[in-house]
C-alpha cells in the first residue's frame, strides 16, 4: 500500500513539474495580443547593417487592456528583411511577447499582393497557434494605411476590419475569405482565389471591390458590382439586396427590391477539344420593396415579372463578365475548372492553368429566380 | 484462516487474470493500436503516392491485416494451448525460437520509441511548446508504467475507455465539411488498379497492430472469438481510417494536402463553431487520450516479451521489466535531433509490420508443417 502511495506521488510530482507549464506558463500581463495585421512591401532601406534589405513592412493592432488609456488599440508598423525579423525590430521597442494565438484579420498591400501572396502567409499557415479561418483582404494601396485610420465609435480599427469582412457575404455578396480558403486556392491546380479589397476614408474603411489572383498573384480589380457577379458565377454561398426594375411601354412600371441568396450549378461536357460550361446561377429570395402600389397577388403574376426582369439583368451582366474573364482577365476566377478536373484529370492537369483554356471555352449562363412574397404587406 | 497453500493458489490465481482479457478488451487494444499518430500522416503520405483516389489503397489496405490475423489465428491453431514464445521455441528449438522472439521484442521496443516520439511530438508543438521533449517523454513514460505494470487486463480497460473518445473526435471532423470541394476526390478510380494496390501496401503499414495479436490472442479468455473480433477491430479501423482519408482529400486537395505534415490536425483549424472557439484545442485535448495508446499497448508487449525471453517470474518482476524497457525507450527516443528522423524510422518499422505480422507467423506455419510431417514419418 505504501509503496503503491510513493509511485502515485512520484508520478504527480513529475506532472506537477513537466505538464503544469514550468517551461509553458504565460502571463497575460505580459502579452502584446495581435488581433489584426497588415503586410506591405517595405517601404524603405534603413541605414543600419540589418536594415539595407527591407523588404517588408509589417502592421500590427493590438488592442489595449488597461483600463486608464484613451485609446482601444496600438497601431505599429516596422519593416525588415522578412516577416519573422520585422517580429525582432518589434521586440526591440515593446517590452511584452507576442501573441498570435488571437489573430482575426490579416490584410494584404496591393503591392506585395502583385508579387505573390504565398510567401507571406505561409508564416501564418506554418504558426499552430494561428487559427487558418483568419480573414484575409486585400488594401487598395497599402495595408498600413487601412490599420492606421482612425475609426470612430468602434473598439479598435482590428475589431472593425475583421466585423467588415466577416459580415460581407451576407451584406453584400461580397466573399468572406479566410486563408485556408486562400492557401488552397493558390496552391490547386485549377483554383484561383479572390480577395475583397478595402480602402480606407475618413473615419471609415470600405470595401469597394474584388481582387483577382492568378494562384497567389494579384492580376487584377473588380468593382463592388462586378464583385457581385463573379461570386453568383463562382457559386460562393452568399446574401443580399437586389434592385429590379419592370418596364412596360417603355416606362418604369414597378421597382424595387428583392433580398436573395445565391447557389448554382455547373455542367460540364466536351466537344472534340472544346470544353463547354453550362453555369446555372440560382437566386432565390423576398420581395422587400416595390414601389408599385399594386399588391403581389396569390397567382404570382406579378412575381413572375420581379423573376423574370432579376434574371434577364442578372443574366446580361454574367454574360459581359464572361466576356470579361475570356479577353481581359484570362483566368478562370469563376471556379469552374475544377468541374471539368473532376471529369478529366489526368489529361487536364498540365493545360487547366494555361489562358487558352479558359479564352476557348465555351461558357453559357443561365439565370434561375425563385422570389416569394413575404413580410406584412400583401 | 488461509493456509499457506491455499494462499499461494489464489495469489496464482489474481496473477493468471492479471494477464488475461476479454475478446472485447482484445478488440479495443487491436484498434487502440492501430489508430495512434500515424492516422495523422496516412492522407498526406496516400495522396502523395497515388493522389486523390488514395483513400481507395487505404480501405483496400484493411486486407492486409486481416491477412495475418488468419496466419496467427491458424499458427495457434496448430499449436492449442500454447502462447508465441513457446510455439517459437518449439518449432525452432531454445536459441533459433530465441532469436526470432529477440527480433520481434527489438522490433516492439522500436514501434514503441517511435510511437511515442511522434506523439510526443505533436503534443509539444500544440500544448508544450517550451517544454524539453525530454520532460514530456519522461512525464508519458510514467504514465505508461502505471497503466502496464498490473497486467494486459487494465490495458484491455483502458483501450476500452478511450474508445469512446474516437467518435467525438470524428463527430467533430465533420464541421471541417464546410469548406469541403467534392471535385477534388473525383474522378474516382482514375489511378488505375496498379497505383491503387501500390498504395495499398503502403498504407497497410498503417494497419500496424496485428502482429500484437501474437502475444495479446493467447490471453485472451475465449480463444474461439480471437479471430472474429480482430477481423471486426480491422473493419473498424479501416473505416475511420477511409473516413478520415476522404475528409482531408475533399478539404484539402491532392496538391494542398502533401504540403501539410498532419492534415487531420488543420481539419479542426479551418472552421470555427460558436462556443467552442478553438477546435484544435479541443481536438488535441481529445487525441492525447486516443494517442497514447499505442504507446501504452506496444510497450505492454515489449516488457511482457522481454520478461518472457529472460524468463523471469512476470508476475513478481514484471513491473520492473516495464521500467527498464521504458528507460531504453527513452534512450532511443532522445538520440535523433527532430521528427523527420523518427519518420524515416517509421517508414522502415513499416516494413518490420510485414515481417512481424505476416512473414513470421507463416513461417511458423510452415515450419511446424515440416515438424509434423518428420514427427509422422517417425512414428
Amino acid at each position: 500500500m505504501v509503496k503503491r502511495k510513493l509511485v502515485l506521488g512520484f508520478l504527480c510530482f513529475c506532472y506537477l513539474i513537466f505538464i503544469s507549464s514550468c517551461w509553458d506558463s504565460r502571463d497575460i500581463e505580459d502579452l502584446t495580443i495581435a488581433i489584426a495585421a497588415g503586410y506591405d512591401t517595405a517601404k524603405q532601406s534603413g541605414s543600419h547593417y540589418d536594415d539595407k534589405e527591407n523588404k517588408v513592412a509589417v502592421t500590427g493592432v493590438f488592442p489595449l487592456f488597461e483600463e486608464e488609456v484613451v485609446s482601444s488599440a496600438t497601431v505599429a508598423t516596422n519593416e525588415a528583411k522578412t516577416i519573422a525579423a520585422t517580429r525582432v525590430k518589434r521586440a526591440y521597442k515593446t517590452p511584452r511577447k507576442l501573441l498570435l494565438g488571437m489573430l482575426q484579420a490579416a490584410v494584404y498591400g496591393d503591392e506585395l499582393a502583385r508579387k505573390g501572396l504565398y510567401g507571406s502567409i505561409e508564416i501564418l499557415l506554418r504558426d499552430p497557434q494561428v487559427k487558418h479561418d483568419v480573414l484575409m483582404a486585400l488594401a487598395y494601396d497599402r495595408a498600413e494605411d487601412v490599420f492606421k485610420t482612425k475609426i470612430n465609435n468602434y473598439s479598435n480599427v482590428g475589431n472593425y476590419v475583421f466585423d467588415l469582412l466577416k459580415n460581407s457575404r451576407t451584406n453584400a455578396f461580397i466573399p468572406t475569405v479566410t486563408i485556408h480558403a486562400f492557401a488552397m486556392g493558390a496552391l490547386s491546380d485549377c483554383k484561383n482565389p479572390v480577395l475583397p479589397i478595402i480602402k480606407p476614408g475618413i473615419n471609415s474603411i470600405e470595401i469597394v471591390g474584388l481582387g483577382i489572383f492568378r494562384g497567389d498573384r494579384l492580376i487584377a480589380r473588380a468593382s463592388t458590382d462586378e464583385a457581385r457577379i463573379i461570386s453568383f458565377l463562382r457559386g460562393e454561398e452568399m446574401e443580399g439586396y437586389l434592385p429590379f426594375a419592370i418596364e412596360k411601354e417603355g416606362k418604369i412600371f414597378n421597382e424595387g427590391s428583392v433580398y436573395v441568396k445565391n447557389s448554382r450549378k455547373v455542367e460540364v461536357y466536351r466537344k472534340g477539344n472544346i470544353y463547354n460550361f453550362n453555369i446555372t446561377v440560382k437566386l432565390k429570395g423576398d420581395v422587400v420593396e416595390q414601389s408599385s402600389q399594386r399588391p403581389l397577388s396569390e397567382k404570382g403574376e406579378e412575381l413572375k415579372e420581379i423573376e423574370k426582369s432579376v434574371a434577364k439583368d442578372i443574366k446580361m451582366q454574367c454574360e459581359s463578365m464572361i466576356t470579361k474573364i475570356k479577353t481581359e482577365y484570362k483566368v478562370d476566377c469563376i471556379d469552374i475548372s475544377r468541374f471539368a478536373m473532376a471529369k478529366w484529370r489526368k489529361e487536364l492537369k498540365k493545360i487547366i492553368n494555361d489562358e487558352d483554356f479558359i479564352r476557348q471555352a465555351n461558357i453559357n449562363v443561365d439565370v434561375d429566380v425563385v422570389i416569394s412574397r413575404k413580410g406584412e404587406m400583401q | 484462516m488461509q493456509t499457506g497453500k491455499s494462499k499461494d493458489n489464489s495469489t496464482d490465481i489474481k496473477n493468471g487474470i492479471r494477464f488475461q482479457i476479454t475478446a472485447r478488451q482484445y478488440l479495443f487494444i487491436l484498434i487502440g493500436s492501430a489508430t495512434g499518430s500515424g492516422i495523422l500522416s496516412l492522407p498526406r503520405m496516400v495522396n502523395k503516392e497515388i493522389g486523390h483516389d488514395g483513400w481507395i489503397s487505404v480501405f483496400l489496405g484493411g486486407i492486409v491485416p486481416v491477412v495475418s490475423l488468419l496466419l496467427i489465428a491458424a499458427m495457434f491453431g496448430r499449436f492449442p494451448g500454447m502462447d508465441f514464445f513457446e510455439i517459437a521455441e518449439k518449432v525452432f528449438g531454445k536459441l533459433i525460437g530465441k532469436i526470432f522472439l529477440i527480433i520481434y521484442t527489438v522490433y516492439i521496443i522500436f514501434v514503441v520509441a517511435a510511437s511515442l516520439r511522434i506523439f510526443v511530438e505533436i503534443t509539444g508543438i500544440y500544448i508544450l511548446p517550451r517544454t524539453p521533449i525530454q520532460a514530456v517523454i519522461i512525464s508519458f513514460l510514467a504514465l505508461i508504467i502505471y497503466s502496464i505494470k498490473n497486467g494486459s487486463r487494465l490495458v484491455g480497460r483502458f483501450n476500452e475507455l478511450a474508445f469512446y473518445v474516437l467518435p467525438a473526435i470524428l463527430l467533430l471532423m465533420l464541421a471541417s465539411l464546410t469548406t469541403a470541394d467534392f471535385t477534388n476526390i473525383m474522378p474516382i478510380g482514375e489511378a488505375g488498379i496498379l497505383k491503387i494496390l501500390q498504395g495499398m501496401m503502403i498504407s497497410a503499414y498503417s494497419y500496424a497492430s496485428t502482429e500484437q495479436a501474437l502475444v495479446y490472442a493467447p490471453m485472451v479468455k475465449n480463444t474461439k472469438k480471437v479471430l472474429g473480433y480482430g477481423i471486426i477491430a480491422m473493419a473498424i479501423v479501416a473505416f475511420m481510417y477511409t473516413y478520415v482519408t476522404v475528409i482531408c482529400t475533399l478539404v484539402f486537395g491532392e496538391n494542398a494536402i502533401q504540403t501539410i505534415i498532419w492534415p487531420p490536425i488543420l481539419l479542426y483549424k479551418i472552421v470555427t463553431i460558436p462556443v467552442l472557439e478553438r477546435l484544435d484545442i479541443f481536438f488535441v485535448i481529445l487525441w492525447i487520450t486516443v494517442a497514447v495508446r499505442p504507446s501504452i499497448n506496444y510497450l505492454f508487449v515489449a516488457a511482457y516479451s522481454a520478461s518472457r525471453i529472460i524468463k523471469i517470474k512476470k508476475h513478481e518482476h514484471f513491473a520492473f521489466i516495464c521500467v527498464l524497457v521504458a528507460v531504453l525507450i527513452f534512450l532511443l527516443d532522445i538520440i535523433p535531433r527532430n521528427v523527420e528522423q523518427f519518420f524515416a524510422l517509421a517508414d522502415i518499422l513499416g516494413y518490420g509490420y510485414y515481417v512481424a505480422g505476416i512473414i513470421f507467423p507463416l513461417m511458423f506455419i510452415i515450419a511446424s508443417l515440416f515438424i509434423r510431417n518428420r514427427r509422422s514419418e517417425n512414428g
